[in-house]
C-alpha cells in the first residue's frame, strides 16, 4: 500500500502540494508563536531585567551603631553576605559610612548647628565635582568635600579649614575632627541621595535623628580611611550589592530571591554584636514576582491566539480533507470494492499523514524561524529591543511536528469519511439541535467563568483565560453559521419565482453545497478571528493607554523624594519656561490619609490627591462617566477667590519685625512666613527668633528665598517671660503687638485698602490669646502688617502663644471628589461630610462629586481636592510643613520632559512612557504582535478556504457548465451562475463571521485584557472599535472573495469543453 | 427519408482531432450526413468510434477542425459563442447519457431551466413544465429532486427538459446507456413518441439494437468514419 501512496502522491502532486502549503502555513504560525512564547519571552525577560532600576534588584545590608574600630570587619562580613546572595550575577558593591551628628564649630566654638561625616565609594558616580578635587587619605588633617549648598550657607570654599566638634547624644566621641576642604560637589539626582540624612540637600533647618532638631549641614565627605582614623562612631554602615544586569537571568534571580530568606539571619550571625542592629533589605523578590506576573499574563494571551490559530487550522485541514476525499472518492470505492479493509485504509492514511507532516514540518521549521526573526526586527518587537536572528530550538521542532501531525491526521482522516448527507434524517437533525444547545451552554459557562475572574492576579484564572475565549468564539461561529442555510433557503424560495435562471439556480446550489458545513465554519471563523484580532488589539492598546493615563494622572508627573521647597518650585518653573504656549502645570499633593475610622486595606491606604482644580480640564487624565468632564469636576472643587498676599522683596531683603510686650516682659517671637509664588505654590520659611523689645529686627532667612514671592501668612510663636513667672496671678490681660514691615517691591506699596483683609487665628486648642487683630497699612515705602493680641498673662508663661496671621480665607470644609471605591468602602454619597486625617491634621471634607477613579490612584479609595483649598485648610490648622509632593504638567513638549528630568528633582513619569511600557514593553509586546500574526493567519486561511470552496471538484463543476451551455446558457450566464453561487454562499458567511467577531469582542474582549501583572485593569477596559481598519479588513476579504471567485470561475468556464460531459453528475 | 424539403441538419466533411500534434487522436474524419425534418437518425458505433464527437459538433458544443454544419438553415460552424448559445437555446437541445439533471432542483424546476434561460413568463413556464411532465408521465413527481427519482424517471425528466424550449433538433447521446433494458425501452419509446408528436428531428447516438429499430435511419460510424 505504501507504493500506492507514493504513486498517488505523484499523480496528485499539485493537490498534495496545496495540502502541504496549507499545513506548513498553519505550522509556521504555531512555530512562530512558540518562538514568541519561548525564545522571545526569555529574551524579553532579560531585556526587562536590563531595563529595571538597578535598585529594584539590589541587596542592601544595614548595620546601625558601630565603633570605627569594628566597622572594617563588619563591613567585610556584610559585603560577603550580600555578595553571596547575588553571587552568579557579578555584583558590584558600594559601601557608605555615616557618622553620628557632631557639633558644627565656628572659630573654635560650638554652635547650635550640627553636621555629619560620610565616607562612600560611590561619590564619583553620584555627584559632580564643582570645585577642587575628591578627597584622599593623607594621614594628616582629613580632606573633605561638601555639597555646594553647604559650602554656600557656611561660607566655606576650597582650602578652608573647618572643624566638627564632639558627637551629640550619650556616649559620643568627644574628640573634634579637623578638616580641610579640598572640593565641592553637586549631587546628580535627588533620588540617588535618598539614604543621605539630608537627602543630598546639603542643609536642613530642623533635622532630627531622634534628638533635638537643629540646623544641620552635610554631608562632609571624607575618604574611608580618614573616616575611620577620626574614631567617629558609625551611625549607619550600608553595603549595597547591585547585580550586573546583563548577566542577570531568571534562574539566577530566582536563586538570589531564595537566598534572601536566610540572608538576614546570616548577616546578624556574622556581624554579631559589632552592630546594635542589622537589617537586610531588597526589592528583588517583589520585582521578580512583578516580572513573572507580566510574563505569565502575556503568555496567557498569546496562548489564546495560538489555540485560536490552531483551531482555525484544524478546520482548514478538515475542509481540505473533505475536498481531497471527494477527489479520491472513486478510487476509494474501487479499493473498498476490491476488499480494502478499514485497518488498511487507516494504515495508508497514517503513512500518508506522516509523510505530509514531515514535508510540511521540514518547510515550516525554517520558515517559522525566519519569520520570527523578521518579526523581531520590525516594529514593536524591534523597538522593545527583542531583535533576534533565526533560531531553531527543540521546542520549535516539537511544536511544529506535533501540529503538522495533528493537522495531517485530521486532514487524511477526513478523506476517509463518507460524503456528508445533504439532508440529514430527522433524528440526526434533532441530535444536531441538541448538540447546539449543549455547545451554547458550554460557551455560556465559559464566558461566565471568564467574567468572574478575580480582580487580582491569579494563576488559577489562566486556564479560564486561555480556554474560554476559544470555546466561546468557536461556539458562536458554529451557531452563527447555522443561520446561513436557513437564510439561503429562504432566499432560494423567493428567487424561485423569478423568470431568469441565474439567481434561482445559484441560491439553490449555494443552499445545498455538499461540503458546506466545514467550509462555512472555516470561512466564518476566519473572518471572526480577523475581526476579533483587530478589535482586541485596539481594545488592548486603548486599555493600556487608559491604564497609563489613570496611573500617571496627567501627562507628566514629577514625584519629589521629599516635600517641595521654594527652590524646587523655581527649578520646575525654569524647566517649563521654554515651552510656548506655557503648559498647564500644578503642584500636587499626593499622600495617604485616614477617613474617620477607615484606614484602608493592608497596603492600600486611602489616598489624597490635590491639584490646581482650575486647571483640572487640561491637567487630569482618566475616564469619567459620559457627560462628565474633569473641568466640570474641577469647577466644583475650586476655591472662590484667589489669595492676594503682600509682595516680598527679592530674597526677603529688608523684611523686619517690631514688637512689644507688656512692661517688664521679655518676649520673643519665632517667625515662620508662608510664601506663595506666581503658580500658587506655597511654602513655609523659618525666619528666626525676634525679641519683642520695641525695636525693629530684620528677619533672618535661612537661605535666599528668591524673587517673585508673596507673603500670605505669618506664624508667630510667642515665648519668653512675662516677668510675673508661672502661676503668679496678674490682674489683667495685656496687649502684645507685632508689626511686620515689608519694603515695597518696585517702589510702590499699592493700596492696602484694595486688598483682602488679614485675620489672626490662635493655633492652640486652649490659647491665652483673647482678641486679636491684623491690619495692613501702607507707610513710607513699605507695607506694614500690624498684629495686636490680647494675651492672658496668667497662662502665657505656661503655654506661650501660637497665632497665625493670614490673608487666606480658611475653608470650614474641603470639597472633594471621591472615587467609586471610596463610595463602596465607606458608603459616602454626594453631599456627605467626611472626617479626614492628613498627617496629624484633622480636616472636614465634603463630597462634591463621585468619579470612577481619582487620577494617579487607580482602583484605590481616594479623594481629589483642590490644592489651594487644601493648603488653606492645612495652614489654617497650623500645618505649615511643606505638603507639595510633586508637579503635574499637561501636554509637555519633548524638550520640557527632558528639562524636567534634567532638573534632577525626583522621578519623572510620563503618560506616554507608561503607556509605551505597558503596551510595548519587552514582556508585553508579544500580545499585540501575536494578534497581528493571528490576523494574518486568519486572512490567509480565509483566502485558502475560498480557493478550496470555489475550486473544489472542478471536474463536476466543469461538467455542470458544459451541460448548462448545452441547454442554451451563454458563457456569460455560466460565469454569472458560478459567481453568484459562490458569492451567495461566501458573502453571508463573511457577514456572519464579522458579526461573530464583533459579538466575541464585545463579550470577551474586556475580559481578556489584563494589567501588566495579570490583574483586572483600572479603569475597566471598554471595547474600542478600529472602524476603518475593520472595514478595510472585511472589505478586503469581500474583495478577495470576488477576485478569487471571478478568476477561478472564468478559468473554469473557459476550460469547460465537451470532453467533460461524462464527468459525473451536475 | 428523402424528399424535396431542405434537410434539417447538414454536415459536410467534418473532421475533429484531439490530442497533441505529436500524438494526434482523430475522432472524426470527413463525415458528412443529412437529416431530414422530423427524421429520427440513429448513430451507431462502438465506444470511441466518434458518436459523441459528432453530436457535439452538430449541436455546436465543439468546433470541427474542418467541415461545416448547418442546422435549420443556420451555419453552425460560422456562429460565434453568443450565436451558438442562441442556437442551443432555441433550435437544438440535448439529452445526455448521465441525465445531466441539477440535483438542487426539483423535477419541475429542472424541466423549467431552458424556459428560464429564455426568460419565459412564470405562468407560461409553469404551464409548459406541467404539460411536459404529464407528457413523460411524471406529473406526480414534479416536486421530487433527482436523487428521489429512478434512473428511468430521471431520463424522462431530461427528455422533458430537452423538449421544454420546443427545439427543432434533439440530440441524444446514449440516452439509455445507464438504464436497464426494460427501462431503456420505455425511454426510447417515449423518445420516439415525442419526436413524432412534437415534430422534432432527432439524432440519437446509441449501440442499443432496440433503439436502432425505432429509428427511421441508422448511420454507422467506426474509427471516426461513416461506414459504407
Amino acid at each position: 500500500m505504501f507504493s500506492l501512496v507514493l504513486r498517488r502522491a505523484q499523480v496528485q502532486r499539485r493537490l498534495l502540494a496545496a495540502v502541504v502549503v496549507l499545513v506548513a502555513t498553519a505550522c509556521t504560525l504555531v512555530g512562530t508563536c512558540t518562538l514568541l512564547l519561548d525564545v522571545t519571552q526569555a529574551r524579553a525577560f532579560r531585556e526587562a531585567v536590563q531595563r529595571s532600576d538597578p535598585d529594584d534588584l539590589s541587596v542592601t545590608a544595614f548595620l546601625v551603631d558601630l565603633t570605627s574600630r569594628d566597622a572594617p570587619a563588619a563591613r567585610d562580613e556584610a559585603a560577603q553576605v550580600v555578595g553571596d546572595v547575588l553571587g552568579p550575577m557579578r555584583p558590584v558593591q558600594e559601601t557608605t559610612l555615616t557618622s553620628r551628628l557632631r557639633d558644627l564649630e565656628a572659630d573654635g566654638a560650638r554652635t547650635d548647628s550640627q553636621a555629619y561625616l560620610v565616607a562612600t565609594d560611590a561619590l564619583a558616580t553620584r555627584a559632580d565635582l564643582t570645585a577642587g578635587r575628591w578627597p584622599a587619605a593623607t594621614g594628616g588633617r582629613a580632606e573633605v568635600v561638601v555639597p555646594d549648598t553647604t559650602a554656600r550657607l557656611l561660607g566655606i570654599g576650597v582650602g578652608d579649614e573647618v572643624a566638627l566638634g564632639g558627637e551629640r547624644g550619650l556616649g559620643g566621641v568627644d574628640a573634634p575632627v579637623p578638616l580641610v576642604v579640598v572640593g565641592t560637589f553637586r549631587p546628580r539626582a535627588v533620588l540617588e541621595w535618598e539614604r543621605d540624612p539630608l537627602g543630598g540637600a546639603g542643609f536642613s533647618p530642623a533635622y532630627s535623628d531622634g534628638l533635638e532638631a537643629a540646623s544641620t549641614y552635610g554631608p562632609f565627605v571624607v575618604d574611608e580611611q580618614a573616616f575611620l582614623d577620626t574614631g567617629s562612631s558609625v551611625n549607619a554602615l550600608r553595603v549595597t550589592a547591585h547585580p550586573a544586569l546583563d548577566v542577570a537571568g531568571d534562574s539566577s534571580l530566582q536563586q538570589a530571591a531564595g537566598l534572601l530568606d536566610d540572608a538576614p539571619g546570616l548577616l546578624a550571625a556574622r556581624v554579631g554584636d559589632r552592630a546594635r542592629l542589622t537589617r537586610l533589605a531588597s526589592d528583588l523578590p517583589r520585582s521578580l514576582a512583578h516580572l513573572h506576573a507580566q510574563r505569565a499574563s502575556t503568555a496567557s494571551t498569546v496562548l489564546v491566539v495560538l489555540i485560536l490559530g490552531t483551531a482555525l487550522s484544524l478546520a482548514a485541514a478538515r475542509l481540505t480533507g473533505r475536498l481531497v476525499g471527494s477527489v479520491r472518492e472513486d478510487e476509494r470505492d474501487l479499493l473498498v470494492a476490491m476488499g480494502l479493509g478499514r485497518p488498511q485504509q487507516l494504515g495508508t492514511a497514517g503513512a500518508e499523514a506522516a509523510l505530509l507532516a514531515l514535508v510540511a514540518g521540514a518547510i515550516a521549521v525554517p520558515v517559522a524561524s525566519l519569520l520570527h526573526s523578521r518579526l523581531t526586527h520590525r516594529g514593536d518587537l524591534s523597538a522593545a529591543g527583542l531583535q533576534q536572528g533565526p533560531v531553531v530550538t527543540w521546542t520549535l521542532v516539537g511544536a511544529v511536528l506535533a501540529t503538522a501531525l495533528l493537522l495531517t491526521a485530521t486532514l487524511v482522516t477526513a478523506t476517509l469519511r463518507a460524503r456528508p448527507v445533504a439532508d440529514p434524517s430527522p433524528r440526526a437533525a434533532a441530535a444536531g439541535r441538541g448538540l447546539d444547545v449543549l455547545l451554547l451552554v458550554a460557551a455560556a459557562l465559559a464566558w461566565w467563568q471568564l467574567r468572574g475572574q478575580p480582580s487580582t492576579a491569579s494563576r488559577t484564572g489562566d486556564v479560564v483565560l486561555t480556554a474560554a475565549p476559544v470555546l466561546c468564539l468557536a461556539v458562536l461561529t458554529v451557531l452563527g453559521v447555522r443561520l446561513v442555510p436557513a437564510l439561503l433557503g429562504r432566499a432560494a424560495a423567493l428567487a424561485g419565482r423569478a423568470r431568469g435562471l441565474v439567481l434561482p439556480l445559484a441560491t439553490q446550489q449555494a443552499t445545498r453545497r455538499a461540503q458546506a458545513s466545514t467550509a462555512m465554519v472555516l470561512v466564518a471563523a476566519a473572518v471572526a478571528a480577523a475581526v476579533f484580532a483587530l478589535a482586541l488589539r485596539t481594545t488592548w492598546d486603548t486599555s493600556q493607554d487608559d491604564q497609563a493615563a489613570l496611573r500617571v494622572g496627567t501627562d507628566l508627573a514629577l514625584t519629589l523624594r521629599a516635600p517641595a521647597e521654594i527652590g524646587d518650585a523655581r527649578r520646575v518653573g525654569t524647566a517649563l519656561a521654554a515651552q510656548r504656549p506655557a503648559p498647564a502645570a500644578s503642584p500636587v499633593i499626593h499622600r495617604p490619609l485616614a477617613l474617620g475610622h477607615y484606614v484602608g486595606r493592608q497596603g492600600a491606604r486611602p489616598v489624597l490627591v490635590a491639584v490646581d482644580s482650575r486647571q483640572a480640564g487640561a491637567l487630569l487624565r482618566g475616564r469619567l462617566a459620559p457627560g462628565t468632564t474633569w473641568a466640570g469636576i474641577g469647577r466644583v472643587l475650586a476655591p472662590a477667590d484667589p489669595a492676594v498676599g503682600v509682595p516680598l522683596p527679592d530674597d526677603g531683603a529688608g523684611v523686619a519685625l517690631r514688637g512689644r510686650g507688656p512692661a517688664g516682659a521679655s518676649l520673643t517671637a519665632r517667625v515662620t512666613a508662608v510664601v506663595e509664588d506666581r503658580t500658587g505654590f506655597r511654602a513655609s520659611v523659618p525666619a528666626g527668633d525676634v525679641p519683642l523689645d520695641g525695636a525693629s529686627h530684620p528677619l533672618r532667612w535661612p537661605a535666599a528665598v528668591g524673587p517673585g514671592l508673596e507673603l500670605v501668612a505669618v506664624r508667630l510663636e510667642l515665648g519668653g517671660s512675662t516677668g510675673a513667672g508661672p502661676g503668679v496671678a496678674t490682674a489683667t490681660t495685656s496687649t502684645v503687638t507685632a508689626t511686620l514691615t515689608v519694603p515695597a517691591v518696585g517702589g510702590t506699596t499699592g493700596s492696602p485698602g484694595s486688598r483682602p483683609p488679614w485675620q489672626v487665628r490662635p493655633l492652640q486648642e486652649q490659647s491665652p490669646v483673647g482678641g486679636a487683630t491684623a491690619e495692613l497699612h501702607a507707610v513710607d515705602g513699605a507695607t506694614e502688617l500690624r498684629t495686636s493680641l490680647e494675651v492672658d498673662l496668667d497662662y502665657f508663661d505656661y503655654t506661650g502663644a501660637d497665632v497665625l496671621a493670614t490673608v487666606l480665607p480658611v475653608p470650614a470644609v474641603v470639597p472633594v471628589a471621591v472615587s467609586q471605591d471610596l463610595v463602596d468602602a465607606v458608603g459616602a454619597q454626594r453631599g456627605d461630610e467626611l472626617e479626614a486625617i492628613v498627617g496629624d491634621t484633622a480636616l472636614r471634607l465634603s463630597v462634591a462629586a463621585v468619579v470612577p477613579d481619582v487620577p494617579s490612584a487607580p482602583g484605590e479609595v481616594a479623594v481629589l481636592a483642590d490644592a489651594d483649598t487644601l493648603s488653606r485648610a492645612l495652614i489654617g490648622a497650623g500645618r505649615l510643613d511643606p505638603v507639595v509632593d510633586g508637579w503635574w504638567v499637561a501636554a509637555p513638549s519633548t524638550a520640557t520632559v527632558e528639562a524636567v528630568r534634567a532638573a534632577g528633582l525626583g522621578t519623572v513619569t510620563t503618560r506616554d512612557g507608561v503607556a509605551a511600557d505597558l503596551a510595548r514593553g519587552p514582556l508585553r509586546v508579544a500580545v499585540p504582535t501575536t494578534l497581528v500574526v493571528l490576523l494574518a493567519l486568519a486572512i490567509a486561511l480565509f483566502l485558502a478556504a475560498v480557493v478550496l470552496v470555489v475550486g473544489a471538484d472542478r471536474a463536476r463543476a466543469s461538467a455542470a457548465v458544459v451541460r448548462l451551455r448545452a441547454l442554451g446558457a451563454s458563457r456569460r450566464d455560466a460565469v454569472r451562475l458560478q459567481l453568484a453561487e459562490h458569492l451567495l454562499l461566501l458573502l453571508p458567511l463573511t457577514l456572519v463571521g464579522s458579526l461573530v467577531g464583533a459579538a466575541s469582542t464585545l463579550l470577551l474582549g474586556p475580559h481578556l485584557v489584563r494589567s501588566d501583572v495579570g490583574a483586572a485593569p483600572a479603569p475597566a477596559p471598554v471595547v474600542a472599535w478600529p472602524w476603518r481598519a475593520e472595514l478595510a479588513v472585511v472589505g478586503g476579504l469581500v474583495l478577495g472573495i470576488v477576485v478569487v471567485t471571478w478568476v477561478l470561475t472564468a478559468l473554469l468556464v473557459r476550460r469547460s469543453g465537451p470532453s467533460r460531459l461524462r464527468d459525473g453528475e451536475l | 427519408m428523402s424528399g424535396a424539403t431542405e434537410p434539417m441538419v447538414v454536415a459536410r466533411g467534418l473532421t475533429r482531432t484531439y490530442g497533441t500534434a505529436a500524438a494526434p487522436l482523430r475522432a472524426l474524419h470527413d463525415v458528412s450526413l443529412d437529416v431530414a425534418p422530423g427524421e429520427m437518425l440513429a448513430v451507431v458505433g462502438r465506444s470511441g468510434s466518434g458518436k459523441t464527437t459528432l453530436l457535439n459538433l452538430l449541436g455546436g458544443l465543439d468546433r470541427p477542425d474542418a467541415g461545416t454544419v448547418r442546422v435549420d438553415g443556420a451555419e453552425v460552424t460560422a456562429l460565434d459563442d453568443e450565436g451558438l448559445s442562441t442556437l442551443r437555446r432555441d433550435t437544438v437541445s440535448y439529452v445526455f447519457q448521465t441525465f445531466g439533471l441539477i440535483p438542487a432542483l426539483t423535477a419541475a424546476e429542472n424541466v423549467g431551466v431552458p424556459l428560464r434561460l429564455r426568460r419565459t413568463p412564470v405562468a407560461a413556464r409553469e404551464q409548459r413544465v406541467a404539460l411536459l411532465l404529464d407528457l413523460v408521465g411524471l406529473g406526480d413527481h414534479a416536486l421530487q429532486r433527482p436523487a428521489e427519482l429512478s434512473g428511468g424517471q430521471q431520463q424522462r425528466v431530461a427528455i422533458a427538459r430537452a423538449l421544454a424550449g420546443s427545439p427543432r433538433v434533439l440530440l441524444a447521446d446514449e440516452p439509455t446507456g445507464q438504464l436497464d433494458t426494460e427501462t431503456g425501452l420505455g425511454v426510447m419509446a417515449l423518445l420516439r413518441a415525442v419526436v413524432e408528436s412534437e415534430g422534432v428531428t432527432a439524432v440519437v447516438a446509441t449501440h442499443d439494437a432496440v433503439l436502432m429499430s425505432l429509428a427511421d435511419r441508422v448511420l454507422a460510424i467506426s474509427d471516426g468514419r461513416v461506414d459504407g
